[in-house]
């Protein structure tokens, strides 16, 4: 029953540590150093538990300690001295390969299924169940927002009257529809801001061949506003937030810039399906209408011209708009442009 | 030490470092990449099984092992926390989050309503969060301390912040400055008070050389842009400028905050010294972002352990006397503070 193992002693008063013998004789613990001796009880004994190899202190319900790096002989004494500790057994978890392994394993298989699975599935329930004037106060920021790069539009209020009216004539009677003029940024699109509100540019409202085109893309849109998808990619955001500060807490910040790719991935993947459900809606409701969905891909194909046409003129800065442009094509390659044919095949096929 | 005399050094001090010559003791750590892996994704699984619960331990097991692998002149520091204070904070501080995340969505006025209760309350939270840092950090079984009042913390946390932002930015670095002198000024190890000779010129120089930096940065990028146009790796070579960008401007701003107040702070005529540099900090944290990027965050526990490494290695005391501190009495203090201040995490250290 001898143990010895040597290490520094503080006193807990100041900062001068000597070095010291720490010796076990049957229940007595001995700490010696230059100029003083103390004798320890074994049960008032405390062996900080391994993390890593950082040293580890001994104390025995005192201000003073002992500290040692000699860890197999602090094992010993631990063995000897303390009541099992959640501590001990994490870091016997730490210290094993298998149970390592095991741990990366299922964090990343965790982070992929809470992005991919939980966080929308959660989230698209709290979606359809948000008050309609929750969705008029978010499109109302958004809107705020955009107007700072969005001009008036120019359509005469009679064109956006009768627009508005065969819009509402054809479903959804509650959507505000709202027309605006910007050709940098977004040229002619149509931007679902919430469930309750549709923004339209001057560029799409002269792009489309006729109304049709236009109702076309407007029921797809509606599509977008009626499934609640904004709040849904608003919700899982936040959510996401909250289960990565929950859990994660002190992750680091490089390591929550990482994590949120699951997040970013999951959304790019729901994103599309998000499309395919709007394209389906609008089908839908062109052929409910008795209008030939047709007009929908075609639509479609005339936006994907526009898109991919002649670089716009008129910028000022040469390297940002070659930069821009590069950067455009690269994206339409990567993400809209196989999807958009896709995108028509699938209402041709739907609609034959 | 002569050209350094100043009003704020106590007779104590100058009587100390007078009395021997400085001998130069540089700071060593001792964390290795693996090993703060294990407790990393340890820590991450157990969080994530407790439902985030278990994150308060993790917390205090990471710092320790941070704290533990910091060498000075052969003994380790020690991070005495408990985690359940750190749990009772976490809970008020993600509900509070929570609240104001949903509100900022949902309903606009009354999240600017929290914001500036949150804000009003900050200081306060700041103030008992540096001194729970403080407090439950030592070195040689003596802990350090922070002494700041709630005034100061008014002042430095919300009044020159406010200063800084109403003067456009110019005012921020007069800010920095006062903040500083909060800190070092008020941070403690056992009974003596540390000091600080900071100057806002030093503060000035961070914004400057992140002007300079973020100015030659947009040029570089732009020039190639111009000429990487046509090659087909292009959005690859602009991505990765970018990303060169952004940690060389983190860099330049981290290398001279951190010189600016660790080149000035003293306690007891023990002066803190560093030669961090801005291309060095900025090898290791290029290094550190693309090996984590490309591993998908799982290299951040090599990362956290050589952004330690470097920044320690470049840190000393010209030290005169570490051996005579004094252990400050324990008093018990208002624990809801520390444990609230803890959870919001205004990370500044010692």
């Amino acid at each position: 029953m001898q143990l010895q193992l040597s290490g520094q002693y503080f006193d807990g008063i100041t900062s001068n540590g000597c070095s010291a013998e720490l010796r076990l004789t049957g229940q007595t613990i001995e700490v010696s150093w230059a100029d003083g001796r103390q004798v320890i009880d074994v049960h008032a004994l405390a062996v900080e538990a391994a993390l890593g190899s950082v040293p580890r202190k001994v104390t025995w319900g005192a201000e003073a300690y002992f500290v040692s790096t000699d860890h197999s002989a602090l094992d010993d004494l631990a063995a000897r001295t303390n009541r099992p500790s959640t501590s001990a057994w994490i870091g016997r978890l730490e210290s094993s390969f298998a149970s390592v392994a095991a741990a990366a394993v299922f964090c990343v298989v965790f982070l992929v299924v809470v992005a991919v699975y939980v966080v929308p599935t959660a989230t698209s329930a709290i979606a359809v169940q948000l008050p309609a004037s929750v969705s008029q106060q978010m499109a109302a920021t958004t809107l705020a927002n955009l107007d700072q790069v969005f001009d008036e539009s120019q359509l005469a209020s009679a064109r956006q009257d009768q627009l508005r009216e065969y819009f509402s004539s054809h479903g959804g009677k509650d959507i505000e529809v709202f027309f605006r003029r910007e050709e940098r940024f977004v040229g002619a699109n149509a931007l679902t801001l919430s469930g309750t509100t549709v923004v339209f540019t001057d560029a799409i409202v002269a792009l489309m061949e006729n109304d049709e085109h236009l109702l076309a893309v407007y029921l797809h849109e509606l599509g977008h506003a009626r499934m609640r998808h904004v709040e849904q990619t608003l919700l899982q955001t936040v959510g996401w937030a909250v289960v990565l500060t929950f859990i994660t807490g002190d992750i680091g910040g490089v390591g929550e810039l990482i994590l949120t790719l699951p997040l970013t991935l999951g959304q790019a993947a729901y994103s599309r399906e998000y499309e395919r459900e709007a394209d389906a809606f609008a089908v839908a409701e062109l052929q409910r209408h008795g209008i030939d969905p047709e007009v929908f891909a075609q639509a479609l194909e005339q936006l994907e011209r526009s898109h991919t046409g002649a670089p716009k003129s008129g910028n000022a800065d040469g390297i940002a708009d070659k930069t821009m442009e590069v950067q455009r094509s690269l994206l339409e390659f990567l993400s809209s442009h196989p999807v958009t044919r896709e995108r028509i095949a699938t209402i041709r096929n739907t609609s034959d | 030490m002569t050209e350094d005399a100043n009003p704020i050094d106590s007779t104590e001090a100058s009587t100390t470092a007078q009395s021997s010559a400085p001998e130069e003791i540089r700071f060593k750590f001792h964390g290795e990449g693996g090993e703060f892996f294990r407790i990393w994704i340890v820590n991450l699984v157990l969080s994530i099984l407790t439902l985030g619960i278990y994150s308060a331990w993790a917390k205090v097991r990471t710092k320790r092992y941070f704290y533990g692998s910091t060498e000075l002149a052969g003994d380790r520091f020690d991070y005495l926390a408990s985690p359940i204070a750190i749990l009772k904070g976490r809970i008020i501080a993600v509900a509070a989050l929570a609240v104001y995340t949903l509100l900022s969505i949902f309903f606009v006025p009354a999240s600017y309503l929290v914001l500036v209760l949150l804000l009003l309350v900050m200081p306060f939270v700041v103030m008992r969060s540096i001194r729970f840092n403080a407090v439950m950090s030592s070195w040689r079984g003596v802990r350090f301390g922070f002494g700041g009042d709630l005034t100061g913390a008014y002042q430095a946390a919300l009044l020159w912040p406010i200063f800084g932002v109403v003067t456009l930015g110019i005012g921020m670095p007069y800010a920095w400055y006062k903040q500083n002198q909060y800190l070092y000024n008020n941070y403690a190890y056992g009974r003596s008070a540390a000091t600080t000779v900071a100057t806002p010129a030093d503060f000035y120089r961070v914004m400057f050389v992140v002007i300079g930096l973020t100015l030659g940065g947009v040029v570089v990028l732009a020039l190639l842009s111009a000429l990487l146009v046509s090659v087909p790796v292009f959005a690859i070579a602009i991505g990765l400028g970018y990303l060169a960008f952004y940690v060389l401007i983190f860099a330049g701003y981290q290398s001279t905050y951190f010189t600016a107040v660790f080149n000035n702070a003293e306690i007891r005529g023990n002066r803190l010294q560093t030669d961090v540099t801005i291309k060095g900090l900025f090898l290791v944290a290029l290094r550190n972002t693309v090996f984590t990027i490309l591993t998908l965050g799982l290299y951040y526990p090599w990362a956290a352990v050589r952004m330690a490494d470097y920044l320690q290695s470049h840190l000393w005391v010209e030290a005169v006397d570490l051996d005579s501190f004094v252990a400050e009495e324990r008093t018990h203090e208002n624990a809801l503070g520390d444990e609230i201040g803890e959870a919001f995490d205004f990370g500044i250290g010692i």
